[in-house]
Order: structure tokens, then sequence, then C-alpha cells
């Protein structure tokens, strides 16, 4: 099992996963995924941290075209800004959902999950993180 | 910041477009790009080999140096020539932000712009081939377009039907350019009717791919007389900016607001002197916050213009008069020079059936881009 992007998603043999961060110690900003320098002052005095895996919907919208020729996914399916408990946005997609049933909000509760998107030549699951909603 | 050094005038001396639309295979970019090149030439009064430099921009097509190919067509006479500035969206007005200065601080008289594409049916999404974002669907174009009218709605109290406006306006305006893809006339239930394809957009707010090509002759204004009898349309000002991680808390683009500040600034122009405007309307939301980031109407009040009808070609300001990208089509790489040449067709009074009325003297261009780029260029007709 592993990720496309070690920088943000880190998984393990287990399939348990952390999502990673940043935190600057100078403007004190937490910011999804690992950078160089923090993304809002350029400092480079940053600590490296574990977001929770939950959050609330900030923004969203439901698209009713699928993105591309080889898409497999859901159509329409629903795409999200998550915003975590410190403050580090994402976007992702917001998984087992019948948008046309179910009522999506601006503040609602998701949780993170891992999905396997597809698999190397050597069979080994490369996975995603997506959002659900907390019930 | 760039260091402040004293400019010489530039101006747009020759314009040439490709109609915008949909041409089959056969006619390749190549085709495009070299009538719109041609046109831009005739138009300027200048031969080709008076070209100093050629730049050429594109994003979609699948060919490196690209526009040397075009460039070739015409003969190659010692010049600098590049075959791709690429920016996105804002592609060929990248090209020209890079043109003003090389003939403003005097190192060439004479630079040709041209971009061209021709683009593949449906969304336009993440580029990238493997990717968590071509597994999510998040990387689309009109998906992020949607998370800006579902936030604008809600901190500007919104109604739906005042962004759908924009393409009522602008396909109103289109149905009168020569140049434009659709020439269809919306009423707003068929617009908010339409499929949707990005809740709360449907797919007559979402510009269409197109196929289309734009060049633009740059020239230092002290030497343009010798060419050309028309008037002389300067590039005031010139700015080119990209967002920053903490623009994310505002609603309005603050790179589009610190480019116009800083385009403005140069010019010497306030935007109550601006008199029409050419903005980036992938989406229809995209115009109703460029508006605003641009200081054509106050903040949160760029939805309430529309209604009223203040951004129609007879309005107090006129957004589009071309169609904007939502009726004039979206041919990437074209799209920035388009919009500078319809400004500069306007303010010399030669837009035909479109013209904004009253003798415009001054006009702004604003073209964003996916991955936070905005460039605005204000353009002021000399007299």
């Amino acid at each position: 099992m592993k990720s496309f992007k070690n920088s943000e998603l880190k998984v393990m043999p287990s399939g348990d996963f952390q999502l990673l961060g940043i935190r600057c110690k100078s403007c004190g900003e937490a910011i999804f995924g690992l950078h160089p320098l923090c993304l809002n002052c350029s400092s480079s005095d940053y600590e490296q941290i574990t977001l929770e895996n939950r959050g609330k919907i900030r923004n969203y919208t439901i698209l009713h075209v699928p993105p591309h020729q080889d898409w497999k996914g859901p159509v329409p399916y629903v795409v999200t800004e998550i915003e975590f408990p410190n403050g580090a946005v994402t976007t992702t997609q917001l998984v087992d959902i019948d948008p046309a049933n179910t009522r999506i909000d601006i503040g609602m509760p998701v949780q993170i999950e891992l999905r396997e998107a597809d698999r190397d030549d050597d069979g080994e699951s490369i996975m995603i993180y997506v959002a659900k909603l907390l019930a | 910041m760039a260091k402040k050094v004293k400019m010489r005038d530039v101006v747009v001396l020759g314009v040439g477009l490709h109609p915008f639309g949909r041409f089959p295979p056969e006619k390749t970019y190549i085709d495009l790009a070299k009538e719109a090149v041609s046109k831009a030439i005739k138009d300027a009064g200048i031969k080709w080999h008076d070209v100093q430099v050629a730049m050429y921009s594109h994003v979609r097509e699948q060919a490196s140096s690209a526009g040397l190919l075009v460039f070739q067509e015409f003969g190659s006479h010692g010049i600098p020539m590049i075959g791709n500035i690429e920016n996105a969206c804002s592609s060929s007005s990248t090209a020209v932000w890079l043109a003003t200065r090389l003939i403003g601080t005097g190192l060439y008289d004479i630079i040709l712009v041209a971009g061209a594409e021709k683009m593949p049916r449906g969304p336009l999404t993440s580029p990238l081939r493997y990717s968590p974002e071509r597994y999510l669907g998040t990387g689309v174009m009109m998906g992020l377009y949607a998370f800006m009218a579902r936030r604008y709605m809600r901190e500007y109290g919104a109604p739906i039907e005042a962004i759908a406006q924009v393409s009522v306006k602008n396909h109103k305006n289109g149905a009168i350019n020569p140049y434009a893809q659709y020439k269809k006339v919306f009423t707003l239930e068929e617009v908010l009717n339409s499929r949707m394809i990005a809740d709360p957009l449907t797919l007559y707010q979402c510009c269409p791919t197109s196929d289309g090509a734009a060049a633009l002759v740059l020239c230092a204004a002290d030497i343009a007389s010798k060419y050309t009898s028309k008037p002389l349309v300067k590039i005031a000002g010139s700015a080119l900016h990209i967002q920053k991680y903490s623009d994310r808390k505002k609603c309005i683009p603050q790179n589009t607001v610190r480019a116009a500040e800083e385009a403005y600034e140069q010019a010497g122009v306030s935007p109550k002197d601006v008199r029409l405007a050419e903005v980036h309307d992938a989406a229809t939301i995209g115009e109703i916050v460029q508006i605003e980031a641009l200081g054509l109407c106050p903040e949160g009040e760029g939805w309430k213009y529309t209604m009223q009808g203040k951004t129609e070609i007879t309005g107090t300001i006129p957004v589009n008069p071309s169609g904007g990208l939502q009726a004039q089509g979206h041919p990437l790489g074209a799209t920035g020079a388009r919009q500078i040449a319809e400004i500069t067709l306007h303010l010399r009074g030669e837009a035909g059936e479109r013209q904004v009325p009253g003798n415009p003297k001054v006009g702004v261009t604003e073209c964003a881009g996916f991955g936070g780029v905005s460039t605005v260029h204000v353009l002021v007709r000399q007299d």
C-alpha cells in the first residue's frame, strides 16, 4: 500500500494512514501537506504535524460531468473543500453519497478515509484520501 | 518587486484575429495563427522583416516550439523567436507583459505576440496524467468556479439569477461579433435551465473550448507614426500578479486587485476613468468577481451592476463587449491577446456593431489563469 503524494499522505503497510502538514512557528499558520517553506510567510522555521482525520465542509460543488474519458467514479459526484480543526484546508471528493437525495452544506462535519485509486505494475495498491459525511 | 525604471511608451500598432469557433482537424493551429499574424502585420502597416522579436503562446498543443512552426511560415530573418510562452489562460497576456518591458526598456522597437489553440472537447481538468486529482475528479476548472460562485452568493447575498445574467449579456454581445464562436442569444431562463455542469453553474454559464488565434504588433510609441495613421493605443499599464496563500481568506481575487493597482498607477488613471473592460469570464461568476477586483464597481456589488444593466454595451461600464469567453470562446493561448485586440478596436472606433459608444479613451483587460495568475493591462488612446 502506498500513496500518490508522500508529502501529504503517509500510508502504513497495515493500512493505517496519516495526513501530514506543517505548522509555521513564525506566523502560526497550519498548512496541508509538506512544503519547503511556510506558504503563508516563507519562513523555514516550521514543524511537521499530523492532521486530524476529520474536519468540516468549507465549500462544495456537485459535478454532473465526468472529468475525463477514463473516469470510473460516480456521476454526479461531489467535490469539497475540507477545513481541519487547526485551520488547514484541502480539497477532495465527498464519497458514499447520493447528492440528489442528501443534504450537503457548508459547516457539516466529515471524516477522512482511504480509498484505493489504482494499482501499480506490481499490483500494489495506490491509495488516496477522501471525505465522508459524519452521520 | 520590480525596480522603477523609466520606460518608453509602448503602443498596440496592429491587431489580427482569426474567428474563434470549431474548425475541422485539417485546419491546424498553424493555419489559424498564420491568418491572425498576417492580419496584425497588415493592420500595423509593417513588413514581416520589421518584426524584431516574435513570441507565441499556447497551452494545449501537443508540440514543442509550436510557435516556431508558425513563424517559419513567414520566414526567419535572424530575430529571436520564442515557440511558447505559457502561463495557463493568461499565456498571451504574459507575452504582452514581457514584450511591453522589452520595448519599454529600449531593447527592441517592434515585437509580435501571437497566441492560438485548437482544443479538444470536454471539461478542462488538471493536466497531470497520474495524480490524485485525476482519480478524485477535483482538478476540474468549472468545479473551482463553482466554489467561487457558492462562496460569492453566500458572502454577498447574490442570487444565481444575477450571476447567470452575465451569460445572457455576453451572448447578446457575441451575437453581433463576427469573430465570436457563439452568435446565439439566450434568455435568463434558458441559461438557468441548461444542463447542470458544476452546481450552481449550468452549461451556458461555462465558456466553451475553442479553436482560434489572435496576434498583436507592439511598437515603441515614438516611431509608431512611421507605420500607421490609425489612432495609437498605448499600453499604459501592464502588471502580472500571482495569488498568495493568504488570498484565500478573500472572495474577491486579490491577485487582480494587486495587478490592477499596479497597472492603474503606471497608467496614471483610476478605475473611474475606465470606459470599458474585457475580463476573464471562463464562468459567469468570473466576470462579477473580476470587475470588483478591478475597482469598476464596489466590492460585493458586481452582481447588482450586472442585474441593473450597467455592464451592457450601452451601460455605464461596458464589460466584455466582445461576448467575453462565454460567447467569443476561449482558445486558451489566444484569449489574452484577443482581449487586448478587442479593447484596441473600441478605442480606435473600429469595433463595428458592438462598438462601445461615447468615443471611449481608456479600457482595461484582465486575464486570470490556473495556478493563480492574473494579468491586467490598461490601454489608453493617444490623442
